[in-house]
């Protein structure tokens, strides 16, 4: 039977409509389809043109940074797999070429995992970026001027924290970066202020040496605190064994110095700042250990007590050399503190005992 | 609205279809896409991108099977050893690359055979009296893989077991060959089996895998790389919670420690805990070892908190302690967690050094 009218007329197209949104429609499904796919897919590699090439300015003078703390050949760094930052995987890539052995890892593992943070801030109309990269427990930071057409200056030195590694800074000229003030072509060594969320104290619990410094405790003076690592220590007023003995297993003393502070005080002053001032640029090397035995013996009208005074006067130490560059692990600040001085004149009774421990080759 | 009007709106209304889904018709289930596997540094996806999806599945499944092997050899394991590589010219080689990156290894790219840990692949064709059969290479220094694979009806297959050299430590192997199945088949099978090239293999087992046409799951629905990879680590991990238990009575306590993950899911350790991690393993000697008490909420099983233990043994790792001397202590009950509970949850650590 053949249809009639104008619906018979229509019916044939129709027909063929319907078919054809089918294929549409099966055909679009498939299309979604691959999109899971290529979700499920891990992330593809970054292509550089995706980068703003502002961005790529950057990067390439950071990992130039990061190449001189770090020996590229000899040293695998960490980037977290599913982090879909085109930059992050571009610094990746960037770092791969130079020799870095480059593992991608499921959270934040391993000891020299990479992370970056960028801020953008305004100021007297002009742009800044702030970049921040850190590898492990090392932090290179710098601040750019954006100056338009995708070319930016540099608008500080090169600050670093966590290391006192030498880092030469060669500001060259082109197309994508300009260079207004020359004095920033350096490396500056900071502090690190990433550690301000609570760290989990590390308590010590050897009986043998508890024991020991309770049978000698005679004054009520407490025979352990918490160091500037959170790390607890002994008193050593009461025991001659160092906490971190057995850090030092491998060292050899090559310095001593007794940084002296003022009565109830925890002021370092010029002198003093000085000092360490050369220690640092002179004296240390990649590798060494500062060993800090903060002191306070004898009465003191300060609330804290002597437990604070000491711990407090090693941790002002400790601030100083890591705001030189001196990264925290390095650092191992212990205290002796009592309400009397101490006989057998092993420690200052207001002052720092500053060790600086080598490597035996 | 006249017949011929329609029928030009009709052969229009074919047209479209026909140019839409030729706009989709790369998009079959059939195959993998290119990016799949290319590995971040150092490829060519013009080469990957030449390959048919389906022969890129296929290779993708090989270097799978292949590295899934290689981490359970203890001598190569991820998180400490980085392999160096050089840029890969082959759909194969991209492949293997791009499987030993989402394996977590560490890659290094050098410009000739550096390093101690250099990878070596090959692809090698023979016509055999089975019909012809690629036997595939991996070699990673001294270690070395080597399998045959078929390929029938549009699907890959082992065609021979898995020939492991450079290593004694092949009992443990448990070998990823389920994912073959998953291609389904028609009543084909294949062998499954370790054994230690060029020597006595007295604990061989051998079994045989019967795959059927029910066995096939789509493309999505397949076992991902990256849990295939992740599966085999845990293996190597839960194998090592098998050991025996150290004598404690030999050492004493030196310090602990109590990290503190965000929640009963994350695997991410922070940079605070990292510090402490970090701070812990400064005093650590060789003869010392470190407990790890991540189980303290069930008897037995308990996934979160074994994967907890071992990403803080992962973490130790990382800083040089070796996995012989950290020890994640069996569960112990001490309090009760719901498994929807979201809180904070502890893991302690505590250093020990002999008496």
């Amino acid at each position: 039977m053949y249809p009639v009218g104008r619906n018979a007329n229509m019916q044939p197209i129709i027909k063929i409509a319907k078919i054809c949104v089918l294929i549409s429609i099966g055909s679009l499904s498939a299309c979604s389809t691959m999109n899971e796919l290529q979700k499920i897919g891990i992330l593809p590699p970054v292509k550089v043109e995706q980068i703003p090439s502002v961005d790529q300015t950057i990067i390439q003078d950071l990992a130039d940074a990061i190449a001189q703390i770090y020996d590229p050949l000899s040293t695998t760094l960490q980037i977290n797999a599913t982090e879909s930052d085109l930059t992050l995987n571009h610094f990746a890539a960037v770092l791969a070429k130079k020799g870095f052995g480059i593992q991608r890892v499921s959270a934040d593992q391993g000891a020299n995992f990479v992370s970056y943070s960028k801020t953008n801030k305004t100021l007297d109309n002009n742009s800044n970026l702030n970049f921040s990269v850190t590898v492990g427990a090392v932090s290179v930071a710098r601040k750019y001027q954006l100056l338009g057409d995708n070319i930016v200056a540099p608008a500080s030195t090169v600050r670093l924290s966590g290391t006192r590694a030498a880092v030469t800074v060669n500001d060259t000229v082109s197309s994508r970066k300009q260079v207004k003030d020359p004095s920033f072509s350096k490396a500056q060594y900071v502090a690190s202020l990433s550690l301000d969320e609570q760290t989990p104290i590390i308590s010590l619990v050897t009986p043998e040496i508890v024991r020991n410094i309770a049978a000698q405790s005679a004054n009520g003076a407490s025979l352990r605190a918490l160091n500037s690592s959170q790390v607890e220590v002994n008193n050593l007023f009461y025991t001659s064994q160092s906490t971190f003995a057995s850090v030092l297993d491998d060292y050899s003393k090559i310095y001593r110095y007794v940084v002296v502070f003022g009565n109830d005080s925890m002021i370092l002053g010029n002198r003093n700042k000085s000092l360490i001032d050369q220690l640092v640029e002179n004296v240390l090397i990649d590798d060494d250990i500062v060993s800090l035995v903060g002191c306070s013996n004898g009465p003191t009208s300060l609330e804290i007590g002597n437990e604070g005074l000491a711990l407090g006067r090693a941790s002002r130490v400790t601030e100083a050399l890591m705001a030189r560059g001196v990264p925290r692990d390095s650092v191992l600040d212990e205290g002796c503190w009592a309400p009397v001085a101490e006989q057998a004149d092993r420690f200052p009774s207001r002052g720092v005992v500053l060790e600086l421990w080598r490597r035996n080759s | 609205m006249s017949v011929s009007n329609n029928r030009f709106l009709a052969s229009r209304l074919i047209v479209c279809s026909a140019l839409l889904a030729s706009c989709v018709a790369p998009s079959q289930t059939v195959g993998i896409t290119a990016e799949s596997i290319t590995p971040r540094i150092a490829s060519n996806l013009e080469v990957v991108e030449n390959t048919d999806p389906l022969v890129r599945a296929q290779l993708q499944l090989i270097a799978t099977n292949l590295i899934a092997t290689l981490i359970q050899i203890p001598e190569m394991r991820p998180t400490t050893t980085t392999l160096q590589i050089s840029a890969p010219k082959t759909t194969f080689g991209h492949a293997v690359v791009r499987a030993l990156e989402d394996a977590s290894f560490g890659v290094q790219l050098v410009s000739a055979d550096q390093g101690k840990n250099y990878v070596s692949y090959s692809k090698r064709l023979s016509e055999t009296e089975s019909g012809l059969v690629t036997d595939y290479t991996l070699a990673v220094g001294k270690i070395g893989l080597t399998r045959e694979y078929i390929e029938e009806n549009n699907a890959v297959y082992p065609s021979s077991l898995m020939k492991i050299s450079g290593t004694d430590s092949i009992a443990d192997i448990d070998l990823a060959d389920n994912i073959f199945a998953e291609q389904g088949g028609d009543n084909t099978a294949f062998i499954s089996g370790a054994q230690n090239s060029g020597r006595v293999n007295p604990t061989l087992s051998v079994k045989t895998v019967d795959v059927y046409e029910f066995d096939e799951l789509p493309q999505d629905k397949r076992t991902r790389q990256d849990i295939v990879f992740a599966q085999a680590k845990r293996r190597f991990f839960e194998s090592d919670t098998q050991r025996t238990a150290p004598n404690l009575n030999s050492y004493e306590k030196h310090r602990r420690t109590v990290l503190i993950f965000d929640n009963n899911s994350t695997q991410m350790l922070g940079s605070s805990n990292k510090q402490a991690v970090r701070l812990l393993v400064r005093e650590f000697s060789d003869d010392d070892i470190i407990v790890i008490k991540a189980c303290q909420d069930a008897d037995g099983e308990d996934t979160p908190s074994l994967n907890r233990g071992i990403r803080v043994e992962e973490e130790l790792a990382g800083y040089g302690v070796p996995t012989e001397s950290a020890y994640i202590a069996p569960c112990a009950r001490t309090s009760y967690r719901h498994t929807s509970d979201d809180s904070p949850t502890p893991v302690e650590l505590i250093h020990y050094k002999p008496k």
